[in-house]
């Protein structure tokens, strides 16, 4: 049985239904039989059922819309999550900050700007490059003039010749020097210019076009050089000849020079004459001449190589000087220039059928009967000094080159009397002899 | 609550429409004043957005919440914002003399009818003062238990007390009510 006490206490749990059924039964028996705690009970639950006449509010849409638009933010941060949600969180509030977004801004447009300017550099020298190649592939004089050197070589017009020009022979050099200095397309492409070149040696021309670069350069120089680097010297001479007047200097320069000049359509059309020029020579007999001095290692570039610059050219060739043997081409070339010659070099000398004695013993022939006995005499020189068997067989006893011989001894016995000299032909056979 | 936390926006909606109603008026009833109380609101659930990561399944979400709400509150009162007490039947401009509007005739009632609206607007201002006139302790305990029906181990949890600490102030809060809306006793049985 409860007391009015125990009512006090649970009192409030009794109005607001949180006592338990047993204490619940208790508590009303005690307040069903005592006045004063039925009375306070009745009171409260007056006072209760006054306070459920106070209206509930509703807060405003605005406040409901701004929380479930937080809500979504912190949402899509959630669904980040991992390292790129904390990033996000970390430097979400610096950069929403509008000074970041105007300096970022800032940044892309002068960052895209710049890209533009200096692609619009590049191409636009680009164009200036090909513009300054097609005039040179259009007219043979404008092509092997030489072509503008790259903008990042700008120094290469001072520098020294070339080692294969300082290489020449005396003789060479008396007949080729240069009138002027020697231009800079003649120095030896360097080094990193010289891979590019070999890589490039058997691609095809037209990739190389596409690149637009231009046959002036170095490199594209070289290539277009090589399969007649080695040519003799008239060969060299015409082809030098080809740039004109202007270009005496490029002309006098080695090979290089002259057909570094050349663009990459003059080194086709040269290729395209190279035929041309092999049926000239048959027919001429003997302008191959100073292929008999080229050394082991380079076997005779051959008349092809030789009339490649000769054909397209179209001039008559200028009357050989065999006397003066061509030294350049014992000139040690560079190795990788060797290396890269070498095939080339070899496929013409396949096609070249006709040994270099029986080439000079021709010329010679040709010499003496013309009355050039000194020239045709010098080339027996040669012959028996190249190939001893076949001077004997077939040369020393060549009646021409023997009436040469006689016309010599007799203007020249008085002389040679004098001096205990001896004929070229009696000399060679008494060291033989020795 | 922990659909929310793993990025499910309608969660949080649901919890929203769930739980803002009771949460704003006990703000409300708290603070006396609707614009500051929608503030609350709404800082109220901004503290949930942000403390969503944290937390924990062990807690009882509307324990969580309305100790954020009432913290706020607590806050707020604190802060010098203290409620003031109108009187319903004194004009609120003193400079009219006794022909101004009262409290009385200018607090909001839904409720339907003329004289029940009547009678029903007077009740809600008489109400709103005396609520105003309990102390932040027993008025907290009182919103939780008579409107959000809290039990009282919840509300002592929520405010950090012992259980039987609450029951006396609820009860020092319903009697002093009493004595408040002691002659609109009749008005409120008039009430259905």
């Amino acid at each position: 049985m409860m007391q009015c006490r125990d009512i006090d206490e649970l009192l409030m749990d009794f109005l607001y239904q949180e006592l338990d059924a047993e204490k619940t039964e208790a508590f009303r028996s005690h307040v069903d039989s005592c006045a004063r705690c039925g009375q306070e009970i009745a009171s409260l639950s007056r006072t209760r059922q006054a306070l459920q006449a106070l209206p509930e509010a509703e807060p405003s849409p605005a406040v409901t819309a701004r929380l479930l638009h937080e809500a979504g933010k912190r949402a899509v941060r959630a669904e980040s999550g991992g390292l790129l949600g904390w990033l996000h969180r970390l430097i979400g509030p610096v950069v929403a900050h509008p000074a970041w977004a105007a300096a970022a801004s800032l940044i892309l447009v002068a960052g895209v700007a710049g890209f533009l300017s200096l692609r619009g550099k590049v191409t636009g020298q680009a164009q200036e490059v090909a513009v300054e190649s097609a005039p040179a592939a259009m007219s043979a004089p404008a092509a092997a003039a030489p072509a503008p050197p790259p903008r990042d070589r700008p120094a290469a017009t001072e520098e020294p010749r070339p080692a294969e020009v300082r290489d020449l022979g005396e003789g060479a050099r008396a007949d080729y020097a240069p009138k002027v200095p020697a231009p800079a397309v003649a120095q030896p492409p360097p080094a990193k210019a010289k891979e590019k070149a070999r890589a490039s040696l058997d691609s095809d021309p037209a990739d190389r076009r596409r690149l637009g670069r231009t046959a002036s350069t170095e490199e594209d120089l070289k290539l277009s050089a090589k399969p007649a680097e080695r040519k003799s010297a008239p060969a060299k001479k015409e082809a030098a000849n080809l740039a004109g007047d202007d270009f005496g200097g490029v002309a006098a320069a080695p090979p290089p020079p002259a057909e570094a000049s050349q663009p990459r359509d003059l080194e086709k059309k040269s290729e395209v004459a190279a035929s041309e020029g092999e049926r000239e020579q048959a027919a001429a007999g003997g302008k191959g001449q100073r292929l008999e001095d080229a050394p082991a290692k380079e076997p005779p570039a051959g008349p092809a190589s030789t009339l490649s610059a000769r054909g397209y050219a179209g001039a008559p060739e200028p009357s050989p000087a065999p006397s003066a043997p061509p030294p350049q081409t014992q000139a040690p070339a560079p190795a990788q220039t060797k290396s890269l010659a070498q095939n080339a070099d070899e496929v013409q000398s396949k096609q070249t059928k006709e040994p270099p004695e029986q080439e000079l013993f021709r010329l010679a022939q040709k010499q003496a009967t013309s009355g050039l006995c000194v020239e045709a005499l010098g080339n027996r020189d040669k012959i028996a000094r190249m190939n001893a068997e076949f001077y004997r067989k077939r040369v020393a006893g060549d009646p021409s080159l023997r009436a040469c011989e006689e016309q010599q001894q007799r203007s020249k016995r008085p002389a040679r009397q004098k001096d205990g000299l001896r004929a070229p032909a009696e000399a060679v056979e008494t060291q033989k002899a020795n | 609550m922990l659909r929310y936390q793993k990025g499910e926006v309608r969660a949080f909606e649901v919890l929203l429409g769930r739980h803002r109603r009771p949460v704003f008026n006990f703000i409300l009833r708290f603070v006396g004043d609707p614009a500051q109380a929608e503030d609350l609101l709404q800082e109220c659930f901004l503290r949930v957005i942000k403390g969503a990561d944290n937390y924990q399944r062990q807690a009882k979400f509307t324990t969580w919440l309305y100790t954020i709400a009432r913290n706020l509150c607590v806050d707020a009162s604190r802060r010098g914002k203290h409620r003031k007490a109108y009187s319903l039947d004194v004009p609120m401009d003193q400079n009219a003399g006794k022909e101004g509007a009262t409290l009385l005739d200018v607090v909001p009632d839904k409720a339907a009818g003329t004289d029940r609206k009547a009678i029903s607007r007077e009740l809600s201002g008489r109400l709103h003062a005396a609520i105003g006139k309990l102390s932040d302790d027993q008025r907290e305990v009182f919103l939780m238990r008579e409107f959000l029906d809290m039990p009282f181990r919840d509300i002592a949890e929520v405010v950090g007390c012992p259980e039987n600490t609450v029951k006396s102030r609820m009860r020092y809060a319903l009697e002093k009510l009493r004595e408040e809306l002691e002659e609109y006793a009749d008005l409120a049985k008039a009430l259905p």
